[in-house]
């Protein structure tokens, strides 16, 4: 019944963006934008590549809106394009520097985690915590862009695989073939952390 | 399932992912494969380690500074010449110069027929211009984009195509007529030209001073504005605005919205004095903590002092 709800409040935004209302497009924009830029910001690396994923999802949006025939959920829809634009972001830019799991520059990787995501009081657990997600924003690196990609829409996002699947157009089993593949190099990589 | 296969439901298991049967299946080659068994606490360990890394989530000003980025680069996409503009363009200059005799002459038509239409008795499209309460209206010159050639085949002697013909709106009217608020509060939302946006709320300002009852979708484009727009005068304008409306939920969030996520001191400020001037009968446990988050902890040493004595001026009430 909610989603239903939902779903008809979408649709009638839907259909006035389409018709060239710029308050509805926004009101579409502010209801789902948390999930997109959640799925940019733990795709990449930097606060500026998430926000330069979140613009174009948008822009694409805002073009194709008047191409949208609403066979899909809108939502279905705005996640499809957000996989692709992450997906062209990082083959597009190639950026992403590696950094061995176990090299010496600790600082650095504090400092990106930091960048992106919002810090609690400084205690030694939080210290501890900062260090680990330094390790694991390096492991999530280490992952081929499609790798990293089911695995963050899977493990933080909370995805089934067949929703990913359907936004990657591609089969339930290759995306179980890519999480299968990120999980078991980033245990390789955060030995280091666990044991 | 095999060995390999077990592996990996152990995984797709962690996630939810197998259905009963599975995960049956599986529990009973755990209780029996010491190896599988080694997995599972591999797994485990490495989920516990990715959960004390946190969830990545973005925090709420890099949503703010991508919202306001995206409004700009609306404005400016909505400003673009279209796909159809530029190819005419380039056949025009590159591809088509027979055609380019042609393409004088279509607009030479497009325009005569736009001439024709503004000497017609029915001129249906443009009833604002004529209507009393706009008390002088004239139109300009008519500007034809996104010609879209259905039959550009000349030979036959008949062509068709299609075309966007917009024309400037001079307008004198009443401040308080609803229909100029509109284009007002439209201006405000989505011109590209800041000190635009700032003309227009400041015109708004001044209309809203005594009025009651809002017009729905000029309050909208106020608050939107002042969430959101890029420009701080504009925001701080539209703030300002709304304090002429009556007090509700909404106006109260988007203080409370800037107070806690507008990156300009002067907006917080702003905010903090007109949630004070708002006067509210009671103040809820939302407002209470808001302005003691920001009595405690931010940055800029005027604002704490304001969040400290409007709390505590609250408090008393």
């Amino acid at each position: 019944m909610h989603s239903r709800m939902i779903n008809a409040e979408d649709e009638e935004l839907v259909l006035q963006a389409k018709s060239g209302s710029i308050t509805a497009f926004e009101q579409l924009v502010h209801k789902h934008d948390k999930q997109v830029l959640a799925i940019a910001a733990r795709y990449v690396t930097s606060s500026e590549d998430a926000k330069d994923i979140y613009q174009e999802v948008f822009i694409r949006v805002y073009r194709g809106l008047k191409h949208f025939e609403m066979k899909s959920e809108f939502p279905t829809w705005l996640h499809r394009i957000t996989v692709n634009v992450c997906l062209t972001h990082r083959s597009r830019k190639k950026n992403f520097v590696h950094v061995p799991i176990d090299g010496d520059d600790d600082s650095e990787s504090e400092t990106h985690g930091a960048e992106l995501h919002s810090n609690d009081e400084p205690t030694d657990q939080h210290s501890v915590d900062s260090e680990i997600r330094g390790h694991v924003q390096h492991a999530l690196e280490s992952l081929s862009a499609k790798q990293r990609l089911v695995f963050t829409l899977k493990h933080f996002d909370g995805y089934k695989l067949r929703e990913i699947a359907d936004m990657m157009k591609c089969t339930e089993g290759t995306v179980k073939r890519y999480l299968f593949l990120a999980t078991q190099q980033l245990r390789k990589r955060l030995r280091v952390v666990y044991d | 399932m095999n060995h390999q296969q077990y592996r990996e439901g152990l995984l797709l298991s962690l996630y939810e992912e197998l259905n009963s049967e599975e995960k049956s299946r599986l529990d009973m080659h755990l209780q029996q494969c010491r190896e599988c068994q080694i997995e599972l606490e591999e797994w485990q360990k490495l989920h516990a380690s990715l959960a004390r890394a946190g969830s990545f989530a973005p925090d709420d000003a890099l949503l703010n500074e991508a919202r306001q980025n995206l409004r700009a680069a609306i404005r400016a996409e909505r400003t673009r010449p279209s796909l159809w503009d530029r190819l005419a363009d380039f056949a025009s200059d590159y591809v088509l110069p027979d055609y380019k005799i042609a393409l004088g002459g279509m607009t030479m038509l497009a325009a005569g027929i736009l001439v024709g239409r503004m000497f017609l008795p029915s001129v249906q499209e443009t009833p604002q211009v004529t209507d009393r309460h706009f008390s002088s209206a004239l139109e300009g010159e008519p500007r034809i984009s996104n010609i879209r050639f259905l039959d550009s085949d000349a030979q036959d002697g008949m062509i068709e195509f299609t075309f966007d013909a917009t024309s400037p709106v001079h307008v004198k009217g009443s401040i308080n007529d609803e229909r100029v608020q509109k284009v007002l509060a439209h201006a405000l939302v989505n011109d590209q030209n800041p000190g635009i946006r700032l003309r227009s709320v400041n015109a708004l300002s001044t209309q809203t001073e005594h009025l009651k009852q809002p017009d729905r979708e000029v309050k909208a484009a106020l608050i939107l504005a002042a969430r959101t727009d890029n420009n701080p005068a504009v925001r701080r304008e539209a703030l300002k605005t709304l304090g002429s409306f009556p007090f509700d939920e909404e106006i109260k969030q988007t203080y409370l919205h800037v107070l806690m996520q507008d990156a300009n001191p002067a907006m917080r400020i702003a905010a903090i004095n007109a949630l004070d001037s708002a006067r509210m009968q009671s103040p809820d446990a939302e407002l209470l903590n808001v302005l003691k988050q920001r009595m405690q902890s931010d940055e800029n040493s005027y604002v704490r002092i304001r969040a400290q004595a409007v709390l505590e001026e609250v408090k008393q009430q």
